[in-house]
This record gives C-alpha cells, structure tokens and sequence, in this order.
C-alpha cells in the first residue's frame, strides 16, 4: 500500500470473500476469506506470485465475475447481490480497467479506442476531459494512430486514458506493465502515480514484480 | 465502429456483400422474369385490338391451357348481338419443339376485322395452308427470315412473313391448317370480340352473358391485372420456393459470417462488456454491422438485377424481365430481415459471453 487518504469510508470493501472455481468434481479455491478496505484517493498495489488469486480478485471487484460468498462493496453497492445487468451497469460507471495485453480495440484508432469509454458510459463527448486526459499522458501526436502503429508503451497509455475518461470511482490494473520493457513500464507506473497524485484517482494495480 | 469493423476484413466482408446481392438479384429476377412474362403475353393480348375475349366455362385466363372446346359456329351468334362489330374465332396451341411459344390459328378475314391486321415487316399474309407468320422479336431471337422452313408443332411450316409484334401471340397459322393437325374441326379455344364502340364494353358483355351463360366473359381493359402469378397457383408456388432458397442462402452466410466474427472478435466482445457495455449495446453492434452488410447487398443486388437482365436480354431477346421498384424493396426487405435474423444468434451469443473467460480468449 502506497499512499491512504484521508475519507473515512472505503471505496471499496471485501468480507469474507470467497471465490471457488469447480474443475471437473474438484473445488479449487481461489480466494479464501479476503477482506480489504480501499479509500478514496487511494493507489494500492495487490502482489503475489502467478497463480495466487490476484486477478480473480480484480475480476471480482471489478464485477467481471461473481463471488461464491461474502461481500463486495463498490461505493455502497454491494456486487454480490447484483443482477450480471446491474454489475455491467456499476461497471459502466464506477470502474476503470487497465490490462496486461493492452486490449484496445484494433479497428478504431486511439482517438477513437479512448472515446468508446465515453460513448459506452453515456454521457457523450466531453471535449475538455479528452483535452486534460490525452496531455496528461502524452498522446495528443498519437490519437489516430492504431493500436498496430503504437508502441507498448504507448498502447498501454491509450488503455490508461479509455479507464479513466469517464471518470470512474476506481481504476483496476492488472499487471500494466506485464508485457512491456523496463523504459515503458517506468513511464506507466509514473503515469499511474500521477493520475492517482494530480487527479485524485483511485487505483488498484496488481502486480508480481514489486 | 460499425464501418471499421466491417471494413476490418475485406474479404469476409465482400464475399458476405455478393451472398446478399446474389440473393437479392434471385428475388428480382425470378420474379421480374415470371411477371415479365405474364405482363407481356397480357399486353400481347391486349393488342389484338378486341374490347371482349369469350371462353368456355371454367378455362384458364392462360389460354395455352384451355384447348377448343367450343364450336365455331359461336362466333356467329356472336356477330348478330347489338353492339358487336366483330369477332375472331382463335384457336390456341402450345408449341414446345425449340422452345415455349403460342401459336395462333387464325382466320386472316375475321381477326383483321377485330385486330386491325397485322404490319408487315417483310414478305406476305397467309395464303397457304402450310404459311406462317412469325413477329419481329421470334424472327430476331430465332435468327427467322421469310421464305425458310419453320419446323414447330411437329410440321414443317413455309415462313410467309415477318410482323410487327404485340397482336396476341408471336406465331400465326390458319386456322384451318391447326385444325386439322389438332384434330379439333370446327373447334375455337377464344373469341375476340370487338364493339362498335368502346363504351359499349360492358353493355355487349352482358349480352354476351346472356347468350353463354357460365362462359368466362373478360373485358380485355382489365386483362392485364389479371394476368398475375395469382391466377396460376403453380406459378406462385415456384416463385415461393425460388424466394425461400434465395432467403435460405442470405441468412446461411450472414449467420456464418456473424458467428466467424464474433468466434474472432472474443477478446474485443471482453473488453466492451468491461467498459460496461449492456447485453442489448453488444446486439445492436453485431445488428448494426449485419444491416450495413445487407444493405451493401442490397445495393449491389439491384445493380446485379439490372446487368443480369441487360445481358438476358441480349441472349434472349423474347424475354421480358420486369423490374419494378415494389420488388426492389420486397427483395431489399427479405435480405435485411433475413440477414438480421441470421445474425440474431451470433448476437445473441456475443451478448451472452462470460467477460472473464471473453478477456482470456487467445
């Protein structure tokens, strides 16, 4: 853990938090009781060998998938008990998700890979977000280009700026900088930490590599 | 998004387009041939110049199919009513020997009287018993001239000249000549009837109704709107079948096509769903995309349409092939609805994808 702010009541709230996958007739835990408190304003870091659970409790609090038991609380709401309609709702506007492969769409151009996010949230284009959110992380020169014609570094900024464009209560990364070099992974762990500094985000980034 | 990703393989995306033209160019043409045709053996008929056609009880609007049931001897009682001015006794004969035509047995005296004769392009009226007239269009798609021999309905016919088209049928032989082949002496299969006055139509009909009662009596002012594939239960049936194999081959490659898209395009349906894409959103991409496809189609079908029938035309110069804006949109509408519903399961698949397993997808 990083930094904590000062709010008294956490973003984000596990208790007891189990998720089970059934392979076959076996049960295979992958979390066992996990119980965190996140606040706003927030950058924690979750780190664990492969294998350990780590992206099943993204997936799980990002409403990607369901818990087996207890609770998870994403600014009041609690995804458990959450119709999968309702969860992609909670989704849509209160989480942001950063992943390891990048994942930008490689038909549109980063212009157009960033936007989706808004057009997806509703609320239509806001100029002056995409303006602030672009020049924090440099890819003003680069919004229509392709994912194909981008760097790793600079594909993984395109995915920063699709998390956080609509202003969600809580950005997720899971291993950002997992498939790039050590130059790129530096500038995006510094990104993340300006974003959380200059913008007040909250971010939970998973990693292996402390 | 939607043209991008349409755009994204070209190739997937033109052959999908062709499926869509092609089965909208099969509703078009199919059906532009089989109207085209009725159309113009209406018109053809229409062009005998007659105000009333009088058949026996319960024949066919299609006179090819209808034989001679009735005497000769009709037509001049027919002559004596108040407002007739002439009649023409026809007798009708399917020729099926080097291809589909209807061939005319004529008296030259009483059909010139309803018809107003024919306009000779070359040679002569008939004259001989084994004479024949052939119209401008057999003439130019047979490659016929005057003075050769015209082998059809299993006898050898001395070509005595060529007519301008649109006087009932495109072959005309007397009557007595088709008599005797057909073994139907004294026999008509038609009576044209001409009145005195156009607007005595419907007063010489009724007397015609009430000298044959239970004859099929038709106005020929309204012969066209008759002559639909309606009337010819047969016809409707074919072009049924024709519209269904043409619907079945839209919705097979729409539906392969969406569901190889969705197949490739996992990981992408993953990401959507966590920015918080709705079940309904993700349908309506896969939707939207599948209606730029058809419409695509749909356009080039239309263009396709018009090219197969130029080139049918010149092949087939007897054709006709009616394409009219209603079908246009008929078949238009079938090849949207039709891919929509081919890609209602991809779609529906898509929206369904578990975004975990989606966003692990290699």
């Amino acid at each position: 853990m990083l930094t904590r702010g000062p709010a008294l009541e956490p973003i984000l709230k596990t208790e007891n938090l189990w998720k089970v996958y059934r392979t076959g007739k076996m049960d295979v835990p992958a979390l066992r009781g996990i119980n965190i408190e996140i606040f706003p304003g927030e950058f924690v870091s979750i780190m664990g060998p492969s294998g350990c659970g780590k992206s099943t409790l993204l997936h799980v609090i990002g409403g990607l998938a369901q818990a087996t038991s207890g609770r998870v609380l994403l600014d009041g709401n609690d995804l458990t008990t959450m119709s999968d309609a309702a969860r992609t709702q909670l989704r849509r506007h209160k989480v942001g998700f950063v992943f390891q492969r990048f994942n930008l769409l490689p038909t549109l151009d980063a212009y157009h890979n960033i936007t989706l996010a808004q057009h997806i949230h509703g609320n239509g284009f806001d100029p002056h977000r995409f303006e602030v959110v672009a020049n924090l992380l440099g890819l003003s020169e680069r919004l229509h280009h392709k994912p194909s014609e981008l760097s790793g570094g600079e594909q993984q900024r395109v995915a920063l700026a699709r998390a956080i464009i609509s202003e969600p209560k809580i950005v997720l990364a899971d291993e950002p900088t997992g498939n790039l070099d050590t130059k790129s992974s530096e500038v995006v762990l510094g990104l993340l930490r300006q974003l959380n500094k200059d913008l007040g985000q909250t971010i939970v980034m998973i990693t292996h590599n402390p | 998004m939607i043209v991008r990703n349409v755009m994204h393989r070209p190739l997937r995306t033109a052959i999908t387009v062709i499926a869509v033209a092609v089965e909208v160019m099969l509703v078009i043409i199919v059906v532009g041939l089989t109207s085209g045709l009725l159309f113009e053996s209406a018109k053809r008929t229409e062009g005998v110049g007659a105000d009333i056609m009088v058949q026996p009880p319960s024949a066919s609007i299609f006179m090819a199919f209808s034989g001679a049931p009735m005497p000769i001897a009709i037509g001049d009682r027919l002559q004596q009513l108040e407002f007739v001015q002439a009649v023409a006794p026809v007798l009708v004969q399917f020729n099926s020997v080097n291809g589909l035509d209807i061939v005319y047995g004529i008296q030259p005296d009483t059909f010139r009287a309803v018809s107003g004769g024919f306009v000779l392009h070359s040679g002569k009226e008939l004259e001989d018993p084994n004479d024949i007239l052939v119209d401008d269009i057999y003439a130019r798609a047979k490659k016929v001239k005057v003075g050769q021999i015209l082998h059809i309905l299993e006898h050898d016919f001395h070509v005595a000249g060529i007519v301008e088209h649109g006087k009932g049928a495109r072959l005309f032989v007397l009557m007595s000549t088709l008599q005797d082949m057909s073994g139907a002496h004294d026999k008509a299969s038609v009576f044209f009837v001409k009145c005195d006055r156009s607007d005595h139509t419907a007063a010489a009909t009724d007397e015609v109704r009430g000298l044959l009662p239970g004859y099929e009596i038709r106005p020929l002012k309204d012969f066209i709107s008759l002559m639909t594939s309606s009337s010819l239960p047969a016809l409707g049936a074919f072009i049924n079948v024709m519209i269904s194999i043409a619907v079945a081959i839209g919705f097979l490659v729409i539906f392969l096509s969406m569901y190889t898209t969705i197949i490739e395009r996992t990981r992408e349906i993953g990401v959507l769903k966590a920015l918080g894409a709705s079940k309904p959103y993700i349908v309506e991409i896969i939707l939207s995309e599948t209606t730029l496809l058809c419409l695509a189609g749909v356009v080039g079908g239309v263009g396709l349409s018009f090219l197969m029938r130029s080139i049918c035309l010149r092949v087939f110069p007897s054709l006709t092939i009616l394409i009219t804006l209603k079908w246009i949109l008929i078949a238009g509408l079938i090849a949207v609805v039709g891919g929509l519903l081919g890609a209602s399961y991809p779609a529906w698949m898509a929206s369904r994808k578990d975004p975990v397993e989606a966003l692990a997808y290699e």
